[in-house]
């Protein structure tokens, strides 16, 4: 059972304050617990806000690398069964599965370290073939929420060797050369493009080593081919190496979960170059492990890993040094261990460059719309009437949110992270800003109009899923104390006097009715003093950027 | 960044910023300068980027069928099996497309899928030409100075992304200007409103993003209005874009307000000059049916080319006399269920393909054939030899130009060997280029209306090519 933590009492929230000032015997602010927590989790409430400025980071960072986590795959498998027999679930089961966790999960630094892998680690539901394999997909990522707090190199084993992935970048029944046929390089090129070392040598900062004034690759065209032939003989796994099963005509019912398995018959046994030099013969497996090790040994893992996850959590451009504190953590944990990903992730977070309030005017990262609609989830405890979190894909750009989970339009996910929005200052100062690829004329028009709709009525299936504003409710007589309210949970305390200011303009243009008018019209007016206060605050570009 | 070209329009840019002067205005004093071929043309010319994601297998998309071509084809490709991603021969059930060429191609025969009808009465008809072996190029290249590495090539060849961008805007990933937003920088002071000269009908494209240009991504649905922008939100008074599309400090906020505040002003531009879609406008698509699954689906393809043609039909009411824009489709990297998964790309194509001839022979009334040039680019083409059910990353491609200003019903550049082990194979049949993208791309610029000197602007490594016109427009 998911562990599900309750809406706080008038009581507790009142005894909350209202200051983003305010300080804990910890000695953080709401401010700087609500700040935290936009880089650590899927979005703050003001009861996290509370938590967290009570414990303090180090505590907070235990509990919450010690919480058990909850498996989606196990969601589909319970829903599979209305589904009809073969059914091997589908994406809207896996997206109730996601907006569940994310909505009510206490594993909240799980949930966000596994959303930024996977970026990196891309699998899409915009392959033909995966909608239906929900579960398929929902194991992919409770693989990545496993290893989120485990090690980079047993993540890599399981991404390798996961049914989902293989299917996504086409290696499952990938089968050894012949003289007019050759392996396919798929996966071979990306997991090293992608997922590890990254397409030119870095230095330890992220920065690019230059010989003799060029980048230098780390890769060549016969490293992707010998890769490509380690990447042979691997499908379902099942109790025995059949042929048939090979090809899948005999079906294991957990084949779709379970990792591949390697059929001698069709693994290559030539020589194999990876990163220059040949593997040393031994078995599939043998030879996975040997080329994973390669890999995951090579000194750019660090830095290209490393500033992604920076970027998924805190900033878009953070400076070399971050950049090679955390490669440092990520070499060494301080215990000997390399690709220690808690001892990455407190790098990441606990950095002074995370953790101070940033001046620069690059400082930052802009949300992504999933980030947006999960923040507005967990800031006004939404629930679902269905108890299912009944939700579907949000592609379109004008009708949805341009971005849905686990559906990136190809493996180089919904942006890349050296993208730069041409014709800006950011360009101008050779900045970047990945979230700017997916940023349109429409898709702005899309965020804006499909917000003014949730704030109000809710989102998913039929409205499935439903806020709870009744704190801020209680505001609405008292715009200060409402604006305030949400600069915390909303804005970390960040909010400028002149977005504050526009936001007390809107609400004080809407008029409370006396106690003598009609129920119905008094109602109406409180309420979208709050609908107001919530969707502009969500459409400020201050929200927009976090900072 | 760094600016490897400075050109009168970096110097241009560079007074625009010193001064406010925004882009259109910079445009007109370019145009008073006389500078820009394309200046005061009072025809009409759209050029379309029809992309394909993914790199799209040429080899099974454009055929030798000879013989000795043949032969080898179902040697590397025929694997004699349910998964075999060789197609039918010319003559057989569901086989290949034979076509003719205007030039005599002494001992080769040609053909198209099976699945591009369409496309082939195009060639037909002479409005739609084949371009042979185009690829990314520094410059004109062997095989024997490609294996010794001894000339520069291309940066990060068969990787995807990169060689996307090195496509559209001759640099790898991370380049934030385009050859189609760079020939708009150029071309846009016959318009008389740069903010549509580049339009993307796909997302974000570095293709159509120039020095001053900068692309307007429109929806297939059109553009619609923000809720509330009239002065009243959700029951307040206020003016929303006061807050939505002001001026900030912090850089990623400004970047993020300017979208937002572009998308106001052009969506209240587009919606009084716009032409619906449907009966009384541009007509509907007409429904497609995938051929492998007998099912009926939108056409997302056709779908963009729509909303392309609404934007031509408005052309008089905008006051655009030259545009670009971009299209794309998505699954083109085939290296597995090719055979399944390519026909239903081909068909797709067709059926886009054939719907915009068509809307473009009658749009609102006019013929505008001879005045919309579209063309095909993809990341790269794909390996001759099969992995078993597809085919992996290539270099080389073969790709069309379709319009009424094309000279059809031929094959441009040379049209290469079908086999391994020859001049224009760098292993597995993976195609160094005959033709350079530059060379291709300057020969669209060309009919767009630019000079010499500007095309050697747009495309910088085109100095090293002595064929700057490939012959394929009128």
């Amino acid at each position: 059972m998911m562990a599900v933590r309750g809406i706080p009492t008038a009581t507790t929230a009142a005894a909350i304050g209202s200051e983003a000032s305010l300080s804990y015997s910890t000695g953080l602010t709401l401010a700087d617990a609500s700040r935290f927590l936009s880089q650590a989790t899927m979005g703050p409430s003001m009861y996290d806000i509370d938590q967290l400025a009570s414990k303090g980071y180090e505590k907070w960072l235990n509990e919450q690398f010690s919480m058990k986590q909850v498996l989606h795959r196990e969601h589909v498998t319970a829903a599979m069964a209305s589904m009809p027999l073969g059914s091997l679930g589908s994406e809207d089961q896996f997206f109730e599965s996601f907006w569940k966790q994310t909505a009510r999960g206490t594993d909240q630094l799980r949930q966000r370290v596994a959303f930024g892998l996977s970026q990196i680690f891309v699998v899409s539901f915009q392959d033909e073939s995966l909608p239906s394999n929900g579960r398929s997909v929902a194991s992919f990522y409770d693989v990545l929420g496993k290893h989120a707090f485990g090690n980079f190199r047993d993540l890599l084993q399981d991404v390798s060797t996961h049914p989902a992935m293989a299917i996504y970048l086409t290696f499952l029944r990938n089968k050894k050369e012949s003289e007019t046929r050759v392996p396919d390089e798929n996966f071979a090129r990306e997991l090293m493009q992608l997922m590890t070392i990254g397409p030119y040598h870095l230095n330890q900062d992220g920065t690019i080593k230059q010989v003799n004034g060029k980048p230098v690759e780390t890769y060549t065209h016969e490293d992707v081919a010998g890769l490509a032939k380690v990447f042979t003989g691997w499908s379902w796994s099942g109790p025995d190496k059949s042929d048939a099963r090979f090809y899948g005509s005999v079906a294991h019912p957990n084949r779709d979960w379970k990792p591949l398995q390697n059929y001698p018959n069709f693994h290559s046994t030539s020589t194999k170059q990876v990163l220059g030099t040949s593997l040393p013969n031994g078995s599939a497996e043998e030879e996975l492990d040997a080329a994973l090790d390669r890999l995951f040994n090579h000194p750019n893992v660090g830095p290209f890993i490393g500033r992604q996850l920076i970027q998924r959590l805190v900033t878009s451009n953070p400076s070399p040094a971050y950049v090679s504190r955390v490669a440092a953590a990520f070499n060494n944990n301080g215990a000997g261990v390399r690709g220690d990903m808690k001892a990455v992730i407190r790098a990441i977070l606990m950095d002074r460059e995370a953790r101070q309030v940033p001046t620069s005017q690059y400082a930052g990262r802009l949300r992504e719309p999933v980030l947006r609609l999960s923040h507005w989830m967990r800031a006004f405890y939404a629930s679902s009437t269905s108890g299912k979190y009944r939700m579907w894909h949000m592609d379109d750009a004008l009708e949805g949110l341009a971005q849905t989970p686990m559906r990136a339009a190809s493996v180089f996910n919904f942006y890349r992270p050296e993208y730069v929005p041409p014709q800006t200052d950011l360009a101008d100062a050779g900045m970047v800003s990945p979230e700017m690829q997916i940023t349109t004329e429409s898709s702005v028009v899309g965020y804006l109009n499909v917000m003014q709709s949730i704030v109000q009525v809710g989102t998913g299936k039929n409205r499935d899923i439903l806020p709870h504003y009744d704190r801020e409710l209680e505001l609405v007589g008292r715009p200060d104390a409402l604006v305030e309210r949400l600069n915390i949970t909303m804005l970390h305390g960040q909010m400028s006097e002149a977005l504050r200011q526009q936001l007390l303009e809107a609400i004080n243009s809407i008029n409370l009715l006396p106690p003598t008018a009609n129920a119905v019209a008094a109602d109406f007016q409180r309420k979208h003093r709050l609908y107001v206060a919530v969707f502009l605050t969500m459409a400020s570009p201050e929200y927009l950027v976090q900072k | 960044m760094t600016h490897q070209h400075f050109s009168r329009r970096d110097f241009l840019r560079s007074i625009a910023s010193a001064t406010g002067v925004a882009a259109a205005p910079l445009a007109l004093n370019l145009a008073a300068a006389g500078t820009a071929a394309a200046a005061g043309a009072s025809d009409y010319k759209a050029l379309i980027c029809l992309y394909m994601m993914g790199g799209n297998d040429h080899y099974n998309t454009f055929l030798a069928t000879d013989r000795t071509s043949w032969t080898e084809y179902e040697r590397l490709r025929d694997t004699n099996d349910a998964q075999s991603i060789a197609l039918p021969k010319d003559g057989s059930f569901g086989g290949v497309l034979p076509v003719g060429t205007a030039t005599v191609q002494p001992g080769r025969t040609f053909a198209f899928h099976p699945q591009l009808a369409g496309l082939r009465q195009l060639y037909n008809s002479g409005r739609a030409a084949v371009v042979s072996n185009v690829g990314t190029l520094v410059q004109p290249t062997t095989r024997e100075q490609y294996l010794a590495n001894s000339v520069p090539l291309p940066p990060k060849l068969f990787s995807h992304n990169d060689q996307q961008a090195v496509w559209l805007s001759d640099r790898a990933e991370g380049s934030t200007v385009g050859w189609g937003g760079r020939m708009a920088d150029l071309i846009n002071s016959a318009n008389g409103n740069s903010s549509f000269t580049c339009i993307s009908a796909a997302g974000n494209t570095v293709f159509l993003s120039g020095r001053q240009m900068q692309q307007f991504q429109i929806a297939p649905a059109g553009a619609v209005p923000i809720e509330g922008i009239s002065g009243r939100v959700l029951g307040a008074n206020f003016q929303l874009r006061s807050l939505i599309a002001g001026s900030h400090t912090n850089k990623l906020e400004a970047a993020h307000a300017s979208v937002v505040s572009r998308s106001i002003d052009l969506q209240a531009q587009l919606a009084s000059a716009m032409v619906a879609a449907g009966p009384g406008g541009v007509p509907n698509p007409k429904g497609y049916v995938n051929p492998m699954t007998g099912t009926a689906a939108v056409n997302p393809l056709a779908s963009q080319l729509q909303i392309v043609a609404r934007m031509i039909a408005a052309r008089e009411a905008l006051g655009m006399k030259r545009q670009v824009f971009f299209v794309s489709m998505g699954g083109f990297d085939t290296h597995d269920g090719q055979s399944r998964r390519h026909a239903a790309l081909m068909a797709r194509l067709d059926h886009a393909l054939s719907y915009f001839d068509t809307t473009m022979a009658n749009l609102m009334g006019a013929n505008v054939r001879q005045q919309v040039t579209l063309f095909t680019a993809s990341d790269f083409g794909r390996t001759l030899t099969s992995n078993g059910d597809g085919t992996d990353h290539g270099w080389g491609s073969h790709h069309f130009v379709a319009g009424g200003a094309v000279r059809g019903s031929d094959i441009y550049g040379d049209f290469p060997t079908i086999g391994l082990g020859h001049a224009n194979d760098i292993g597995q049949g993976a195609l160094l280029p005959s033709v350079a993208v530059d060379q291709y791309g300057a020969t669209l610029g060309r009919w767009l209306g630019l000079s010499d000197s500007e095309l050697i602007d747009v495309f910088p490594s085109l100095v090293n090519f002595s064929q700057r016109d490939l012959g394929f427009m009128r």
